[in-house]
């Protein structure tokens, strides 16, 4: 057993998420200079950056309708990834604020969507679907801080083993 | 030398010397790509909290934050003038006693002649 497959399953759709985001740090996504993506620590004690990706488990919920009976039985669970994109660019940059969110959320989704399997949504083959959702503002009192993109994942697992997928 | 002087260069002078209330600091001004990096030394007094803050589902978290006074002062300190709240730095240790690492400086909270209060995160 590797160790990603030693991990829950939500654990591997986290890491499949973190992975897709860091071809970001690459020459692929020119007009987004991503400096890091990362996995806040107990303490959150990262200092926010521009250009900046934080990846963060946000709440779950079983989703009753699809769950499936057998022994033992199969939960769903849908679940909330948040992924903040922080933008600090200089005082004295005139390019507005709207077109490096327009730039940095475009980048994210085809960074998300390009898996280079059959559907990105299936996470690695750990999720039964996943839709990314409107970006919301971060706002501050010195301005834009960015935006916030929640990616719904769903997932199922076996009731005795969230370590086991079911479809 | 007035009265007003006299209470600036002290506050540049005593208030932010390692000796009394302050410690060294690094300062990394903001640098667009291709420039080169600088930065430089300055005195501080540093305040370290610890802050709530709250993720896009309402759950609370603690985190650190810092009160960062230095003289406004571009030698000394840090001018208001030259302050770039778009990629400025301060390397501080956030434990006394750690290793100091560089921290984004988020807002100008206050500015006067003499100091500048910074919030750093």
């Amino acid at each position: 057993m590797s160790l990603i497959e030693a991990r829950p399953v939500i654990e591997r759709i986290m890491r499949t998420v973190h992975q897709r985001l860091q071809v970001l740090l690459s020459d692929v996504y020119p007009n987004s200079p991503v400096c890091e993506v990362i996995r806040p620590t107990r303490t959150v004690s990262y200092t926010p950056k521009s250009w900046q990706i934080v990846l963060t488990l946000g709440e779950e919920e079983v989703n009753e309708a699809q769950g499936r009976a057998g022994n033992p039985p199969a939960i769903a669970y849908d679940a909330q990834i948040n992924i903040y994109c922080h933008l600090m660019p200089s005082e004295t940059d005139s390019t507005p604020i709207d077109e490096y969110q327009a730039i940095f959320y475009a980048d994210v989704v085809e960074a998300l969507t390009d898996s280079g399997d059959a559907g990105w949504w299936a996470m690695g083959g750990n999720a039964i679907n996943s839709h990314i959702q409107a970006r919301e503002g971060i706002a501050s009192d010195g301005g834009v801080d960015g935006f916030l993109v929640p990616l719904k994942v769903c997932y199922r697992v076996s009731e005795w083993s969230p370590y086991q997928v079911r479809y | 030398m007035g009265v007003r002087d006299a209470l600036l260069t002290d506050a540049k002078t005593f208030m932010f010397d390692a000796d009394t209330f302050g410690e060294s600091v690094v300062y990394y001004p903001h640098v667009d790509y291709g420039q080169t990096a600088t930065s430089r030394t300055i005195d501080a007094v540093v305040i370290r909290n610890q802050i709530v803050a709250f993720d896009a589902d309402g759950n609370e978290s603690v985190v650190p934050s810092f009160d960062v006074y230095v003289a406004n002062d571009a030698v000394k300190g840090i001018s208001a003038a030259e302050l770039n709240t778009g990629g400025d730095q301060i390397a501080l240790p956030v434990r006394e006693g750690k290793a100091a690492e560089r921290r984004q400086i988020i807002h100008l909270v206050s500015q006067d002649h003499g100091v500048l209060q910074l919030q750093c995160n």
